[in-house]
């Protein structure tokens, strides 16, 4: 029997864009916003999506409430994975769903019209059939099955340039206009060099490189071996980056995503040698995240960007934030 | 890898800086001993990272605690990118001129052009149309307007 997609929501947008989702990943989809038949849904029902769109942090509270009540925040019945909340408004504008258990992934709406709606249902389609496996791993997972993967084992830190370089001027030869190929090949850096230098953790779980300046040149063997790969499929470029520790830190990467440097004071702490503005950057100029890890034993942190037909357009692309955390 | 070429008039040092900023810059002593006034000239920026941010921010610092007179002119849209996303990322410099996107509506060719920031009104943005380059297509602004202009309302 097919697993449920519960759509929460009322807006007729979000339901040609679930509609889509569902037909494309054969899941059967049930839309209600009673809190009463949607804790029901979640406590009976095989769940492989749930979609929830609220306008503010009340409406949030009353649906985590219900949910707390009726089924348990902590029950077996509940798989933060499998929660995606769609907003209008951007990450930092929602950061009290960081401190619920039941935060997963956040869609930012930028969809208006059932055509805009339902192509984004159709990227968006891959990301849930990914979520309701076992474990996503993997960028193909996350592409049509006859897309291109390429996958390039890094040896040395000092090989980022050229890997970076390399994927720049492909992007560029795939038709990509420079600033979108500058854009992407910025994204995949901050990827690389997270991968290297802020993955790395000791057996008390101490980052190795904190303090290590980013050109340092370190061995890429063993448990510090990285890899990279690469999914094209004519509309979509996706990239990750994966190391083997499996030391991301939820929270933390929320909070850096979710810092307006605009707004205040960029403050460089000294004593650590990495920035912590390159994911923020990248989701703010159109590229979807995707966090994908399981505790001590690997991480992959990848970037989606779609290619359109001008800058204004890409910026302003369809995008998520994708949270899968294995433990 | 940054590239910086300087040319000193007077009291004045121009700083060129080409190519991508990143983990390798070190302006300080790339550039060395500075006048009181620096200018900088961004055309050739492709792209900085963020620990390229990181150094930039650190090296114009010190130069703002010297009283250092900054400007940044011919600024790339990597440049100016950074500037709307950071809003201290020219440590109290002033941006004298930033190269303005544009697309062609015809062949989806790149352009761009250059704009001194005091022809730019941040309430009331007016740009030309160009003719593209290569197809003498009509060419139109490709960004997103409040993103891109927005240093100029701080």
């Amino acid at each position: 029997m097919a697993q449920t997609l519960l759509l929460v929501s009322n807006r007729p947008d979000d339901i040609v864009f679930a509609r889509k989702i569902a037909e494309t990943v054969d899941l059967q989809l049930v839309h209600s916003v009673d809190l009463m038949e949607i804790t029901s849904i979640i406590k009976e029902k095989d769940v492989g999506a749930v979609f929830v769109d609220f306008v503010n942090l009340e409406g949030f509270r009353t649906f985590e409430a219900a949910v707390h009540d009726q089924v348990g925040l902590f029950s077996d019945r509940v798989n933060s994975n499998r929660f995606h909340y769609i907003s209008d408004l951007d990450i930092e504008e929602r950061k009290f769903l960081f401190e619920s258990p039941l935060f997963g992934n956040f869609i930012l709406r930028k969809y208006s019209g059932t055509e805009k709606a339902a192509r984004a249902g159709a990227r968006y389609a891959y990301v849930v059939k990914a979520t309701t496996m076992d474990r996503a791993f993997g960028i193909r997972n996350f592409f049509h099955p006859k897309s291109q993967v390429q996958t390039i084992q890094m040896k040395r830190s000092t090989q980022k340039q050229q890997v970076v370089e390399a994927l720049r001027a492909y992007l560029i030869k795939a038709k990509y206009p420079t600033r979108m190929a500058n854009t992407i090949a910025n994204a995949v850096d901050e990827l690389i060099m997270n991968a290297i230098f802020a993955a790395p953790t000791d057996t008390t779980g101490r980052r190795v490189y904190d303090q290590t300046p980013r050109d340092a040149d370190i061995q890429l063997e063993g448990k510090a071996q990285i890899e990279v790969s690469i999914a094209f499929d004519g509309i979509q470029v996706g990239i990750c980056a994966t190391d083997q520790y499996g030391s991301i830190d939820k929270e933390k990467v929320l909070r850096h995503l979710s810092t307006v440097y605009k707004d205040e004071q960029y403050k460089m702490k000294m004593s650590i040698a990495g920035a912590g503005i390159g994911l923020a950057t990248t989701f703010r100029g159109g590229g979807s995240l995707l966090f994908l890890s399981e505790k001590n034993s690997r991480t992959e942190v990848c970037v989606i960007f779609e290619r359109l037909d001008n800058i204004r357009e890409f910026k302003d692309q369809f995008r998520y934030v994708l949270n899968q955390f294995y433990y | 890898m940054i590239k910086v070429a300087k040319e000193l008039n007077g009291n004045i040092l121009v700083l060129r800086l080409s190519g991508s900023i990143e983990e390798t810059v070190n302006l300080e002593e790339m550039v060395g001993p500075t006048p009181p006034e620096v200018r900088v000239d961004c055309k050739e920026i492709t792209r900085i990272n963020s620990v390229g941010v990181k150094g930039w921010i650190k090296y114009f610092q010190t130069l703002q605690t010297k009283n250092t007179k900054m400007t940044f002119f011919q600024c790339s849209t990597a440049i100016v990118e950074q500037v709307n996303l950071i809003s201290n990322f020219v440590c109290g410099g002033t941006v004298e001129s930033i190269y303005v996107p544009f697309a062609c509506t015809n062949c989806k060719a790149e352009l761009i052009a250059l704009f001194k920031t005091a022809d730019l009104n941040p309430s009331a943005i007016q740009l030309p149309e160009l003719k593209c380059t290569k197809c003498s297509g009509k060419a139109v602004f490709d960004d997103i307007e409040e993103e891109y202009f927005s240093f100029l309302s701080r």
